[in-house]
């Protein structure tokens, strides 16, 4: 189903620097890459780059306090 | 095989297989009979929890640690006395105002102990736990005594049945089975009456995992009477698990409670660990690291 | 009834009704909490904590619950995906459940895992037509394994979900529309979302279902910024702001059935004192929506 490549699309960019970096050198290039439909292609090319960063450096704060930090 | 047929020796590995079931049917028995489902309890008051876990000893323990607390009473060395500004109108709890009047002059801190009205104030707390199931009620005792008298029918009839054919057949080397029998009595007895009900016992653990973040946390408590937290945790912990810097005149009055704090300083790190999956950052993929829960964390 | 606080009471089919106001349970609060209860109506529990705990754990859980009620709240099941949840996660839902016996269950409409990836966070997924077939469907094997149908949660997102062709309103309206599932409306995660993506959160709440409304989340955030973007990150380690109790008002006026308002604090815990008042605080803002809303069918 190619709503679920996206997900994995989505999951692989938010959580994998390099993969992240990869696609915001060559979004089109990796999107399709990935199997992704035309119209979906479209959609990530014109991605919410600033929400995407924020997001994606949340997350590597979230893993970095799982990890070895105090627990509340 | 009828087993008082049984020679002197096999018979008594039989009656020792039969006490052991004996016992352990005892402490079966009990446990299910006495075992309800968790009741509601006032968890605002440490008094009852603490007089769960360690009757009227540890309830005037946590009761007299939690006025020094507030400044209420005074600590010179191993004696107490009430402050200046401690009034018994200050407090609302009955424990509490008997603990000023008793101290209006200096004394022991053990004095608490042998005082009958201090502990005559500890009665309520006894009869509500006792409601909830999580102290023995009469009916309860009753129900104990009954299955230690046929567990002691049972083994003392056996013995005596034994007793009276090995006699007929001439033998009088009886006094083993004698003593194995007062032995297993012995054994049936103790293990018949403790003082709390499966489910007393049951709640007790239970606090001690919901609290168990407290205990982790015991050297940072706030002291001063500014929250509940140091009094929960002496009442569910022991007044030894107030470790923090501020509660050090814990260890001089009541020197025998941090003692069994530090001997049960292993269970103390487990049940820490215990609060490693309530604490809402194990486990939960979304809602673990720095918030836990399921919010997000910051950049 | 809390002690001191405004009941609300709401008549639905001649049985009085009361809103419910409680606290998540986090174990540094748990003596705050539990001497507290004449004050807090209900725990919400984060059920993912408790799925590989050991039995004394979850027995635990069931004596917390004999003191007051709980609801369980998850936050791993990934409902909102084209992707079937996985059954296992499902059964660790229902086997917790039928431990706890909580009040209700909740979890979030959110993706959390791709292609053997963990996010490690709730993500919004893409606002689409077999997102919410795929939300449908889980809802539908949640209710079936679990016993009963979960109240869903709206989440909050930093991102703009790609490949969406529809607003959130629209998206969330679908699912709850269509499902056996009540709202479990986080007004942070929309107070958040709206100032992110520039709408208005009134029209948000016009367009959704709000009688489906069950549950309410109440939170606080703070803002975030990287390379000269900000956004409000709801991180639940803040106080609840006065937009969120602002809109709690609304909710309360536009809702008709009872409400039961949760406040979530995972970190940099005030005194319980602190969240008691921000909980009398929700009490009052939920008071001044039903009255707003009787003097309207008064006045209608």
């Amino acid at each position: 189903m190619s709503e679920s490549r996206l997900e994995v699309f989505l999951a692989r960019i938010y959580v994998d620097q390099t993969a992240r970096e990869k696609f915001l050198a060559d979004p089109r290039g990796e999107a399709t890459r990935a199997g992704l439909a035309a119209h979906e292609i479209d959609d990530v090319v014109n991605i919410d780059r600033d929400g995407l960063e924020l997001f994606a450096h949340s997350l590597e704060h979230k893993r970095a306090n799982k990890h070895g930090h105090p627990k509340n | 095989m009828n087993p008082f047929d049984l020679p002197g020796p096999e018979f008594l590995f039989f009656f020792i297989g039969l006490s052991v079931l004996a016992i352990v049917a005892l402490v079966v028995t009990r446990k299910i009979a006495e075992r309800s489902a968790a009741p509601k309890l006032d968890l605002s008051d440490p008094y009852l929890i603490a007089y769960l876990r360690g009757a009227e000893p540890e309830t005037l323990r946590v009761a007299a640690v939690s006025l020094l607390d507030r400044g209420l009473l005074v600590a010179t060395g191993t004696q107490l006395q009430a402050s200046e500004k401690a009034s018994v109108d200050a407090v609302r709890r009955p424990i509490e105002k008997e603990l000023l009047r008793k101290f209006k002059r200096a004394d022991e801190a053990s004095a608490i102990f042998n005082d009958s009205r201090l502990r005559a104030t500890c009665k309520p707390y006894e009869q509500t736990l006792k409601t909830a199931g999580l102290l023995p009620s009469e009916a309860i005792v009753g129900a104990r005594w009954t299955r230690l008298l046929i567990a002691c029918g049972v083994l003392g009839g056996v013995a005596i049945v034994k007793i009276l054919i090995a006699l007929e057949r001439g033998r009088t080397n009886v006094w083993f089975l004698v003593i194995l029998t007062i032995v297993a009595i012995v054994v049936a007895a103790l293990i018949s009456f403790p003082r709390l009900t499966e489910s007393g016992k049951t709640m007790i653990a239970d606090l001690q995992n919901l609290y168990a973040g407290l205990k982790d946390r015991a050297l940072f408590l706030q002291s001063g009477g500014a929250t509940i937290e140091p009094m929960m945790l002496a009442a569910v912990f022991g007044v030894g698990a107030l470790t923090g810097a501020h509660f050090g005149y814990t260890s001089v009055l009541f020197p025998r409670a941090k003692e069994a704090a530090a001997a049960n300083s292993t269970c103390g790190s487990s049940c820490g660990s215990s609060s490693s999956c309530s604490s809402s950052s194990c486990g939960s993929s979304c809602g673990g690291g720095c918030g836990g829960g399921c919010g997000g964390c910051g950049g | 009834m809390a002690v001191g606080a405004e009941a609300v009471a709401v008549v639905v089919e001649g049985e009085m009704n009361v809103d419910r106001f409680g606290l998540g349970w986090r174990p540094r609060l748990a003596a705050g909490i539990l001497a507290n209860l004449d004050r807090i109506d209900i725990v919400e529990v984060i059920a993912d904590d408790y799925f590989r705990a050991p039995r004394h754990e979850r027995r635990a859980l069931q004596t917390l619950a004999a003191q007051t009620p709980v609801t369980l709240h998850g936050v791993s099941l990934g409902l909102a995906s084209a992707v079937p949840v996985q059954t296992r996660r499902l059964d660790d839902m229902a086997r917790l459940c039928a431990a706890v016996a909580p009040e209700s269950w909740s979890e979030h409409l959110a993706f959390v895992r791709g292609g053997g990836i963990e996010i490690g966070h709730l993500a919004a997924p893409p606002r689409t037509e077999a997102t919410i077939e795929g939300a449908l469907a889980n809802l539908a094997r949640a209710k079936e394994i679990v016993g009963v149908a979960p109240h869903v949660e709206n989440v909050a997102t930093l991102i703009d979900p790609p490949g969406s062709d529809r607003d959130e309103a629209a998206w969330l309206s679908a699912i709850i529309r269509n499902s056996e599932s009540k709202l479990l409306l986080d007004l942070h995660n929309l107070h958040a979302n709206a100032i992110n993506f520039n709408f208005n959160p009134c029209v948000f709440l016009a367009k959704i279902p709000v009688e489906r409304i069950a549950t309410i989340h109440l939170a606080g955030g703070k803002w975030i910024g990287r390379n000269g973007a900000q956004r409000l990150l709801d991180d639940h380690l803040h106080d609840v702001p006065d937009p969120v109790y602002e809109l709690l008002e609304e909710v309360a006026a536009r809702a008709p059935q009872t409400l039961t308002v949760i406040i979530e604090r995972d970190g940099k815990f005030p005194a319980i004192e602190s969240l008691l008042a921000q909980l009398d605080r929700a009490r009052q803002a939920v008071s001044r929506g039903r009255a707003r809303a009787l003097k309207q069918q008064v006045a209608a």
